[in-house]
């Protein structure tokens, strides 16, 4: 069930962010994806999963679907955080940077705050008596 | 095309701060803020044109699409982030504005990034 809470106050701004997100990752995925995919295959493979987790949660954010936005979310913070662990640890796995690389330093650590503030808003969002959801 | 970027950067970040103070004190956009906005838009475009030019005719081993889609990219920001503010004339509504006019520098970092060969 839609909950429209998620999409008004500061659910306006992650929306937006996510929003930018989706379509900066998207387009140069796409873009590394038809040109240079065979030289850093991990690399712009894990690219274009972020394009896509990030399209869902704008998706599910801007139409207040809730599990779909947890799920996709909680996906996007596991990712920020693993990649950019092995990415300090590992660095000769990874032929290119990915927008996950070092905590998305490359970013201004957007990537890394954006999945800790979107999990605060959906659960601060929860009603309160309906756990188990 | 630097000095431009500087001056648009200037004013971008002259805009968060207003941006700021409007969203401390819960207020929607003004006028002062959203002309300011419309001066750096305007900005953005002749940068653009600049910069699909100078990729275009000086010597350089830039992937070009990718310096034109960051270009084309800086343009859209702020058409985007007034046209999703107005839609809810909340503080949120003013936060919208505040991230895509921060994003304006941050797409020039790029734009030099990607143009040294950095990025």
């Amino acid at each position: 069930m839609p909950d429209q809470r998620l999409r008004h106050g500061f659910g306006r701004l992650l929306v937006f962010v996510y929003g930018v997100f989706a379509v900066a990752a998207t387009g140069r995925s796409t873009l590394q994806l038809l040109t240079v995919a065979s030289e850093a295959p991990l690399a712009y493979g894990l690219s274009a999963l972020a394009a896509v987790v990030y399209l869902v949660a704008t998706f599910a954010l801007a139409t207040g679907r809730r599990s779909l936005a947890l799920v996709t979310v909680g996906i996007e913070l596991v990712g920020v955080l693993l990649v950019g662990l092995t990415s300090l640890l590992v660095p000769q796995d990874y032929a290119d940077t990915t927008v996950w690389s070092d905590f998305g330093s490359g970013y201004a650590f957007v990537p890394l705050v954006l999945p800790v503030a979107g999990l605060w808003w959906l659960l601060r969002n929860r009603d309160s008596g309906d756990l188990g959801r | 095309m630097k000095s431009l970027q500087l001056a648009l950067t200037a004013l971008c970040l002259l805009s968060a701060l207003w941006l700021v103070v409007l969203i401390i004190r819960d207020r929607t956009p003004d006028r002062f803020v959203l002309n300011a906005l419309a001066v750096v838009e305007v900005g953005l475009l002749v940068n653009m044109v600049l910069g699909i030019v100078r990729v275009t005719s000086e010597a350089n081993d830039v992937a070009a699409w990718e310096y034109v889609a960051y270009l084309v990219g800086a343009t859209l920001i702020l058409p985007a982030g007034v046209v999703w503010s107005l839609g809810e004339r909340t503080r949120g509504g003013t936060a919208v504005l505040l991230a895509a006019a921060l994003l304006v520098p941050f797409m020039f970092v790029r734009l030099s990034d990607i143009w040294a060969g950095v990025a």
